[in-house]
């Protein structure tokens, strides 16, 4: 096939217990936009990274490159190899940008392509910075190279990254690979990378777009690749697909007509509502409104970049916010961690190492933290009594080791994760939010958690689960919000609670909301 | 279970063995060394070194260091630096003498020392201020905080030291002895348990060493992590002030050359102190480490008397007690992470299984 820029040719790969990849071929026409799209788990990652070369595809596979730049001579393409795909003209901006932030542009620029020396062999800061600039605007950013790249926003890091990526471009750069390139950016950000892959396009450099965003594929995608279950599914032209056929597509079911509204809606029968938001927004969310009653436990599902990862530390009060929260009718400030403890808010956050743990503490400290008031008696922490107490709750949650005094951090993530829940259990909090509580942990650990979460419900809390696992979503809750575009999209219902649904809903395109 | 699956299983007797073994009691162990070496050994200093007029010396020249020990303790244990220390305590000793001098604050000596921890309580506010509010680096804003005051105070002594102001009541108060040694140091130690209270068995220091320990973390749990910090940095001020006035009963004179070069000892006495006993900045740790500190460059000088001795002694001493500690540590680590790899459950089973082996019954 001589007509294709790459040409990938019986792509297998297996990791332990899974099939990631099964004799996929994928190929990519000269100068076009293609984009690979397919649900978690559906080897699209796998694909570019064992194009990138971290992984070692299985035997079998073969891989070519068409040098459009030298004559269209046939490059054959070493696999798993991380040189290979750079020598052969194919470029990579990963999701994570890889810049250094404290650097400017003009020095991020030079790191990937070595710095310019004068005479003295010191680096030219002047043909450096000159250099930069007009890279840069030839993909149409007009920043100052000098100013460290933490403080562009972040369409234009990603803009460095491609500029870094496309340096040489007329003699070397065959292909280019964007991996997820908008999961961090706002709207308007969005369409400012498509006129940068435009410009890109129009060099004659072809490009795979990776995506969670179908809306995206649609607007900038010439073809499209549908992955699933680690098999190629199907290569398409996007002008003759439409939404729908494209969710069917990647999911592979056809796709529910109706959904449920509103959020009033879903409202359990007469109970009473323990905590109401409306109006919520922040960087990342627009005018969410949610009722919770006692006993309920809310799902809140979204791809990334729906919002959904903020929603667990705005609700809490851990970003800033605009909008109202009420715990049983009484306004909570944001902002204010501890007040939103006092009344009642209880948070578990996702990021266990960076934010959830005290690593360094032990096991005691980092479960009575959020209240230390049952051991302070008559101007003394009593400390045994502390640890009879931790000690009561290691049994209750089977932590193991059932030590009081061990470093949290030499616990599993498993374990780790229960006395972060244990430590807010305590203390019996209205409303508990739990922002993917079981990542990272093992399938026991995760039950136990599950059954804790059931359990706090049971006992009257309001539990909102916001959570990438859509099994777990459908395992916990009585409803569902699915967010999209930073808005809940829909809300589910008992029956309606299914992982395909909420799978489906969390890929449906926003325009169809509002049609 | 099977006696087979002992084969990889951590034995938590000899574990527990390891996490009290030598590291975390090195500066006793050192201690012992130094009293047997040259009060039992070594002939140039037997005769001078376990002498009880030399042990009283030695102790009570280490009280204004231990008093910024003290002080940098707290601050330390909320994650955060405050290097203005040394220079307060000095900035301290002079405004006592000043207005011992000038005589216009009622009360005598006891009205002019609450004025001059007052005044270094401001100097403390302006830090945490500088730190929570404007959220400056702690080891920038404190380090510019000790060349202001540094700088007030030359500018206001000329550079002169201060003498004959003090009372003979006063400077009792530090040269008088209860019990065989200076009161000065009985001071030092009053202080030294009070900070200790704060530090272990109130909720006011826990959630300090919850500040320390991840700031994020604790600001979540409800922790108000800037109040704490404020408060800590409020507090090192006012051991420095202390430091300060004790310094002045001692030896009856304030100079503004005393503070700043007592800001490395102090610092070497912390970082020392908390590889002690448990490995965090703890009070009688840091004690220990004073001591072993001060009877160890006492010996070397009674050897081999010199200036230079003693910051030797102190830097090589830190850097060889912090290297012995983290090696143990990373032993620790290391042993804790191989089971973790495959799963995260492998750990618990392996611990729990040890559990059942120590166990009589089994």
């Amino acid at each position: 096939m001589s007509g294709s820029v790459l040409e990938i040719r019986g792509l297998s790969k297996t990791f332990p217990g899974q099939h990631a990849l099964i004799n996929v071929d994928f190929d990519v026409a000269p100068g076009e936009v293609h984009a690979l799209v397919g649900q978690n788990g559906s080897g699209k990652s796998t694909l570019i990274k064992i194009l990138a070369g971290y992984h070692d595809p299985a035997p079998g596979a073969s891989a070519s490159v068409t040098r459009q730049r030298r004559g269209g001579e046939l490059t054959h393409l070493r696999l798993g190899d991380a040189r290979a795909a750079e020598e052969a003209g194919v470029r990579f901006v990963h999701q994570d940008l890889g810049l250094v932030e404290t650097l400017g542009a003009h020095e991020n620029l030079a790191l990937g392509a070595g710095f310019l020396t004068n005479r003295m062999g010191t680096i030219s800061w002047r043909q450096e910075i000159k250099r930069a600039r007009a890279a840069l605007a030839d993909l149409g950013y007009h920043i100052d190279p000098r100013k460290p790249v933490k403080e562009l926003s972040a369409a234009e890091r990603t803009g460095i990254a491609i500029a870094r990526a496309l340096q040489n471009w007329d003699r070397d750069v065959e292909l280019l690979v964007l991996d997820e390139p908008t999961a961090s950016l706002p709207g308007p950000e969005v369409e400012r990378l498509f006129d940068v892959i435009r410009t890109v396009k129009e060099r004659g450099v072809a490009v795979v777009y990776v995506s969670h965003h179908l809306d995206e594929v649609f607007h900038i995608a010439d073809r499209v690749t549908v992955l699933r279950d680690g098999r190629k599914i199907d290569t398409v032209p996007t002008s003759t697909l439409d939404h729908d056929k494209l969710v069917e597509l990647i999911v592979g079911r056809a796709l529910y007509a109706e959904f449920a509204t509103d959020l009033s809606e879903g409202r359990a029968g007469g109970r009473k509502v323990v905590l109401a938001a409306r109006g919520l927004s922040s960087s990342s969310l627009l005018h969410l409104d949610l009722d919770v009653t006692e006993g309920e436990i809310i799902g809140v599902a979204g791809i990334t970049g729906s919002g959904r990862e903020e929603v667990a530390r705005v609700l809490f009060g851990a970003l800033p916010r605009t909008g109202v929260v009420q715990i049983g009718g009484v306004h909570v400030v944001g902002d204010r961690p501890d007040l939103s403890v006092r009344a009642g808010l209880a948070m578990v956050p996702a990021d266990r190492k960076q934010v959830g743990i005290m690593p360094e503490m032990a096991v005691r400290e980092n479960m009575t933290l959020t209240d230390l008031q049952p051991y302070w008696i008559q101007g003394l922490l009593r400390v045994r009594k502390e640890r009879s107490e931790v000690s009561t709750w290691l049994d209750t949650l089977d932590v193991r080791p059932r030590q009081t005094e061990r470093l949290i951090k030499t616990l599993s993530g498993g374990n780790q994760q229960k006395v972060l829940i244990a430590k807010w259990l305590r203390v019996k909090p209205k409303v508990l939010v739990l922002d993917e509580p079981t990542q990272g942990v093992d399938v026991g650990a995760k039950a136990d958690i599950h059954r804790l979460v059931d359990h706090a419900a049971e006992a009257g809390a309001a539990v909102i689960v916001c959570s990438t696992d859509t099994e777990e979503l459908v395992r916990l809750c009585h409803r569902v919000v699915v967010m999209q575009r930073g808005v809940a999209r829909a809300v589910l219902t008992g029956d309606e609670i299914t992982v395909d649904r909420i799978n489906q809903l969390q890929l449906q395109v926003a325009q169809e909301a509002t049609a | 279970m099977s006696t087979t699956a002992d084969a990889g299983a951590v034995d938590p007797p000899v574990n527990r063995l390891r996490n009290v073994s030598l590291g975390r009691y090195s500066a006793l162990i050192l201690l012992a060394l130094f009293f047997v070496y040259f009060g039992l050994i070594d002939s140039t200093t037997k005769d001078v070194f376990t002498d009880g007029s030399n042990i009283k010396v030695t102790l009570a020249a280490r009280v204004t260091i231990g008093f910024l020990t003290l002080g940098l303790l707290v601050p330390l244990a909320a994650g955060i630096f405050d290097l203005s220390i040394g220079a307060m305590m000095g900035f301290a000793s002079m405004v006592l003498a000043w207005i011992e001098q000038e005589n216009r604050v009622p009360g005598g000596v006891f009205g002019a020392s609450v004025v001059t921890i007052l005044i270094c309580m401001v100097f403390g506010w302006v830090n945490g201020f500088l730190v929570v509010k404007l959220n400056i680096n702690s080891f920038i804003a404190t380090l510019g905080m000790s060349q202001v005051i540094t700088a007030a105070m030359l500018w206001r002594s000329d550079n002169q030291r201060i003498a004959d102001v003090f009372s003979d009541e006063f400077q009792d108060l530090g040269r008088k002895e209860f019990l065989t040694q200076s009161l000065s140091v009985w001071y030092l130690l009053g202080a030294a348990i009070v900070i200790w209270y704060m530090l272990e068995y109130t909720p006011f220091g826990r959630k300090l060493f919850a500040t320390g320990g991840n700031p994020d973390a604790a600001r979540l749990a409800g922790v108000r992590t800037g109040r704490y910090i404020w408060t800590a940095l409020i507090i090192s001020s006012v051991m420095a002030a202390l430091g300060g006035i004790v310094f002045d009963m001692r030896q009856g004179a304030a100079s503004p050359q005393t503070g700043p070069p007592l800001l490395f000892p102090a610092f070497a006495a912390v970082f020392f102190g908390a590889t002690q006993i448990r490995n965090r900045p703890n009070v009688w740790g840091t004690m220990i480490a004073i001591v072993t500190l001060a009877f160890g460059a006492k010996g070397l000088q009674l050897k081999s008397p010199g200036v230079w001795v003693e910051p030797l002694f102190n830097g090589l001493a830190l850097a060889i007690a912090v290297a012995f500690a983290s090696y143990q540590g990373g032993l620790r680590l290391r042993r804790k992470r191989d089971p973790e790899v495959p799963s995260g459950n492998l750990a618990a089973t392996v611990s729990s299984r040890t559990d059942l082996d120590v166990d009589p019954s089994g």
